[in-house]
């Protein structure tokens, strides 16, 4: 601003100043004066309005009071009742309202009393009127007091008013005296004003033409930099050399949250409030910095500006100085922009960037002409090639020759912006494996919006056409080992597969849209298919074994596994049989079964835990109790005190030692007390199981304890027979050697006796002699065959084939040398081979056809016939038959007896050995011997022996 | 006793036996050449020339028939003592004996007899096979041991 001006309109202003406050004074003064006055005469005023009314009331009162007198009608008392209760109130104002004035002060306690006596007079008199009639109340009012006193009152009013109205006078006087002098003050005062502000007018006018040349230049200027500064897009402030704000732009506002208006003259840190982003701690504002330096400043990297209403933003700025044309510093500008946006860009930018370098597909870019622009880690590590070697090389390396036509096929749609996706192809590595990828490919735009090339997302997929290889493989590795079949949630069959088809008997097309009942076999209980619906309904799986029944009816079982596929609520909405078929394991299962019931033994699955698993219904049988019983109870409880220790210890050995088949026995109780032996014969199995057996052997340990006893009797007999053997034998030969010697010596002798006589002995001397001969010569032969017979017994069998008919020749032509000529009809029928002890068999002979020939000499021709009668068990009968002089069969028995003779010796000799002999011999070859006969018809003489087999060999042979 | 060779050493506990024995010797006139004697003991004091044999020649018999059953030592104890003897077992035994028993026979075969005879029960029987056991053994016999048949005397 022009300084002279400044001073001139200083200088104008203070005289036009100094005389304002004169003018501005005598108008107050004159001002209160009036006022003053004006209350004075308002105070005036009330007072005489004041004392008009309590004249009023009094004559009101004295109105009502006179009318009810002269009429005696309480209506004409109106007046005094409404003015008598104001009275006392209206004194008692006026005395305030006077309060102020002395004067009057000094009259109104006369005021009061006259008033009040006046009033108790008027009481009075309506008080007479009232109870002495209206002639005593016109007496009283008659009497004058009335009027004297109401002209006392009336004369007390009248002198104050007439005071008050001297005062209202003067004091109007004054007033308008106070008025005459401040109006001629006032306008002298108003003239000076005028003048002066005249002089201003000019001087301002001047400089405002002036100034309003240099404002249009300088708003066109300003309007100039606001718009500028509007237009930027970055925040400016601007302060001024002190630091305080001059200036923001709308964008500054924005980000300070403080208007142009608010923010102007502040110091700029409290507009511009700024943080390091990490820290939180102010930051530096570069102003000062500049104001000291002149030098541009930069913000700290990550700073933050708060606003008022607390945002915050990232900002990036810098402060610059603002100089004028001389150089000098007028203040400094700060310009700053929200980096907010660039910040998340460069993030994005970033992330993207991470994406494509970390991610496992290959992200490659390729120009339109197959010329390779990007290839990402991912790329390097599926294809080999390291980005170096193949940036800027035809894409075709990592086709392989056999596709190589793909490439212009790819390009072509992608030069017609169309995008590729999933296409599933074949490429080579750098390393010549072939992958199977699936790539997906989209045209590379420029700003412009032309195809400039390709990108292309590239993922191995070979562990993906594996597994769907695998999973094809596995399903028809589950077609060939199951039957499967896939029901929906109603039961419905949607899908069979051929062994399905192939056991049910049913084509496809017959199962499909057809539920499972169509192979229902009646098997099972509802309540069995009911628990399996809930099972897989719930979303379980379901296993167990299905009697089904195909087609013919056959039956036939299934091990299945129902399995719920869940849809993307949790609900099954289809499910999956697979089965096996167990039908074979089933019969196998069903037979066992029955086997077990069936067998005789006991049979059981004992575990280490001491109890029975499972046990035959054999055990009911053997031991009374029923298998629920047995199962109840540890096992041991059952077993013999006395055998428990060692069951337990058998059990061990199987158990923990490993003991493969254990065979053992012990007692178990019956139900009904009593005690079974039973023997058993188990086997390990895993899991500390036993399978076992047992049968009752009570019968038969009691049966092997007889005959331990009955052999050991028998063995005591032996022993004693033995003895008595051996003493028969000591006997025999005794008798062989010392019975003889002396029947030798008898011999011996009477030939010497005879030798010495030298014939001098008589006839019957000699006789005598013949006879001691012949007696001796018996007894000798009765020796011999009693030795022969108990050799019979004694002696050691030697067995073998023999053929009987040669023997029985032997025999006959032995016996032939003493038979002489008589004639003897010799029948040998057929003869079977014979197994048995040669020499005794001859001796058997030599009795049998020595005894026909000697019974049979009576006849001629003498018959006799040795024959085979047929077998019995298992043994040949043979005979020798004779016509001779048989037997009476009432001594049949005595036959065979040992000196048993049927006959005198006089008609046939014979020691009586003979037959006893033949018995001994058969028996001893385990057969039988007897006879038939008739006296004087003959005897036939029956023995057995065993037939010869092929396997045996005769003696002769040999 | 006589010191003189006898070709025939008899051992009998029977005298009966005995005296028949030298009854049918006797006939063909060899009852001189037979010493006999009671039982097996006074058989081996013969053989070994001890005790009342002591004194008597060193000379053998050609021939030895032996009863079995004899007191105090029998017959097949006085064969085997002779056939476990080298001295002895060059002499001829013969067994004569009542036993028909089969063990015997085979027990004195297993202990080295030349033979075995059992007596007959006829005199004319027994006769004869003394006879023939005799004269074979005693004279007809050649023996490497022991004395020279004396077909001289006969």
């Amino acid at each position: 601003m022009n300084g002279a001006l400044e001073r001139k309109l200083l200088a104008g202003f203070g005289l036009t100043a100094v005389m304002f406050a004169l003018a501005f004074g005598v108008a107050l003064d004159n001002s209160r004066q009036l006022k003053n006055n004006g209350s004075l005469l308002l105070h005036t005023k009330e007072v005489m309005d004041g004392l008009q009314t309590v004249s009023g009331l009094m004559i009101d009162v004295e109105t009502g009071v006179r009318g009810f007198v002269i009429t005696g009608q309480e209506a004409y008392l109106e007046p005094y009742r409404q003015a008598r209760p104001g009275a006392d109130e209206e004194i008692q104002q006026l005395k305030q309202l006077t309060a102020d004035n002395p004067v009057q002060q000094k009259r109104f306690p006369e005021l009061e009393r006259r008033v009040t006596t006046q009033l108790e007079y008027f009481d009075r008199v309506l008080r007479v009127a009232r109870e002495q009639g209206p002639d005593a109340a016109r007496k009283l009012v008659a009497s004058g007091e009335g009027k004297e006193g109401m002209d006392a009152v009336r004369k007390q009013l009248d002198e104050m008013r007439a005071e008050e109205e001297r005062l209202l006078h003067l004091r109007q006087q004054a007033s308008d005296e106070n008025d005459r002098r401040a109006g001629g003050i006032q306008l002298l005062l108003g003239t000076l004003i005028l003048a002066s502000l005249l002089g201003a007018y000019l001087l301002v006018r001047h400089h405002l033409i002036q100034r309003r040349q240099a404002e249009t230049a300088l708003r066109e200027s300003e309007e100039n930099l606001t718009v500028t500064l509007h237009s930027i897009g970055d925040a400016v402030l601007a302060t001024d050399v002190d630091g305080r704000v001059t200036r923001l732009n709308p964008i500054a506002e924005k980000l300070t949250g403080w208007t142009q208006a608010e923010a102007a003259g502040r110091p700029v840190a409290d507009v511009f409030i700024i943080i390091n982003e990490e820290t939180r701690a102010r930051a530096v504002i570069p102003v000062e910095k500049v104001l000291a330096t002149g030098e541009i400043h930069g913000l700290a990297n990550h700073t933050v500006i708060i606003a008022r209403d607390g945002t915050e933003h990232p900002i990036a700025d810098s402060a610059s100085p603002i100089r004028d044309k001389k150089g000098d510093i007028l203040g400094v500008v700060l310009v700053f922009r929200d980096v907010t946006e660039e910040k998340k860009a460069e993030e994005i930018q970033r992330q993207l960037a991470a994406i494509v370098e970390s991610s496992n597909d290959a992200i490659l870019s390729k120009s339109l002409d197959g010329i390779v622009t990007s290839w990402n880690p991912g790329a390097e590590r599926l294809f080999g090639y390291p980005a170096a070697e193949i940036i800027g090389r035809p894409i075709t390396r990592i086709f392989p020759t056999d596709r190589l036509d793909e490439e212009p096929q790819i390009l072509a749609r992608l030069r017609n912006g169309a995008s590729l996706e999933h296409f599933e192809t074949v490429r080579v590595t750098k390393d010549g494996r072939r992958l199977d990828v699936s790539a997906t490919m989209s045209p590379i735009k420029d700003s412009a919006g032309q195809i400039v090339g390709v990108s292309k997302i590239v993922r191995d997929i070979t562990e993906r056409k594996q597994a769907g290889k695998v999973l094809a493989e596995f399903k028809a590795a589950l077609d060939e080992h199951a039957i499967v079949a896939i029901t929906d949630t109603h039961g419905k069959i949607t899908y069979v597969n051929d062994k399905f088809s192939s056991i049910s008997q049913h084509p496809r097309e017959e199962l499909l849209g057809r539920d499972h009942r169509i192979v229902n076999s009646g098997h099972h209980s509802k309540d069995f298919f009911r628990d399996l619906w809930e099972t897989v309904l719930s979303g379980r799986v379901w296993k167990g074994e299905i009697k089904n029944r195909a087609k013919d009816g056959t039956p036939y079982w299934v091990n299945t596994t129902i399995v719920p596929f869940l849809g993307q609520d949790g609900r099954p909405v289809q499910f999956i049989a697979i089965q096996a078929d167990i039908t074979g394991r089933k019969q196998a299962q069903d037979e066992l079964d029955r086997f077990f019931s069936l067998s005789l033994d006991f049979l059981c699955i004992a575990h280490a835990d001491g109890y029975f698993k499972r046990v035959s219904p054999a055990v009911t049988d053997m031991l009374g109790w029923t298998p629920e019983e047995f199962l109840a109870r540890p096992f041991i409880d059952f077993v013999h005190p006395d055998d428990r220790l060692a069951t337990l210890c058998e059990v061990e050995r199987q158990v923990v030692a490993g003991e493969p088949v254990l065979q053992f026995e012990n007692r178990y109780q019956h139900k009904d007390g009593s005690w079974r032996v039973l023997s058993w014969k188990s086997v390990p199995h895993e899991g500390g199981m036993m399978y076992g057996t047992a049968r009752d052997v009570t019968e038969q340990r009691q049966t092997e304890q007889q005959i331990q006893k009955l052999n050991e009797n028998l063995e005591r007999r032996a022993a004693q027979l033995e003895e008595v053997n051996k003493e028969l034998e000591a006997f025999s030969y005794s008798v062989s050697h010392d019975l003889r010697a002396p029947l030798r010596h008898v011999q011996g002798y009477v030939e010497m006796l005879q030798r010495a006589a030298d014939g001098q002995l008589s006839e019957k001397a000699t006789r005598y002699l013949k006879v001691i001969s012949e007696a001796s010569t018996e007894m000798g032969q009765l020796i011999d065959d009693l030795l022969d017979f108990s050799r019979m017994g004694r002696i050691e069998l030697h067995e073998s084939r023999e053929n009987l008919e040669r023997l029985v020749r032997d025999s006959i032509k032995r016996l032939e040398m003493t038979t002489n000529a008589r004639n003897i009809l010799w029948k040998i029928g057929p003869l079977p081979d014979v197994f048995g002890d040669a020499a005794l068999l001859r001796q058997v002979l030599a009795n049998l056809l020595g005894n026909a020939v000697k019974y049979s000499r009576e006849r001629n021709p003498a018959e006799i016939e040795i024959g085979c009668a047929g077998e019995e068990e298992e043994r040949v009968v043979l005979f020798v038959r004779d016509n001779g002089a048989g037997f009476d069969m009432q001594y049949a028995h005595k036959l065979f007896g040992v000196f048993q003779r049927l006959h005198r010796s006089e008609d046939f000799e014979g020691t009586g050995i003979g037959l006893a002999t033949v018995r001994r011999v058969i028996s001893r070859h385990g057969g039988r011997t007897w006879a038939e006969g008739k006296v004087g018809e003959g005897a036939t003489f029956y023995f057995t022996l065993k037939p010869a087999t092929n396997s045996q060999t005769s003696k002769a042979s040999s | 006793m006589m010191d003189s060779l006898k070709r025939i050493l008899l051992v009998d506990d029977s005298p009966r036996d005995t005296e028949l024995a030298l009854a049918a010797l006797e006939e063909h006139h060899l009852a001189n050449e037979v010493v006999a004697l009671g039982d097996g003991a006074e058989a081996l004091d013969y053989l070994y020339r001890r005790g009342a044999y002591a004194g008597r020649s060193t000379s053998q018999p050609a021939v030895i028939l032996l009863d079995l059953k004899m007191p105090r030592v029998d017959g097949l104890e006085v064969l085997r003592t002779i056939k476990n003897d080298p001295a002895l077992k060059k002499i001829p035994v013969v067994v004569m004996t009542s036993s028909r028993e089969e063990s015997d026979q085979i027990r004195s075969y297993q202990l080295g007899t030349n033979a075995y005879v059992v007596k007959p029960l006829k005199f004319q029987e027994f006769v004869d096979a003394v006879m023939r056991v005799g004269v074979f053994w005693a004279l007809l016999n050649q023996s490497p041991s022991g004395s020279v048949p004396n077909l001289g005397k006969h």
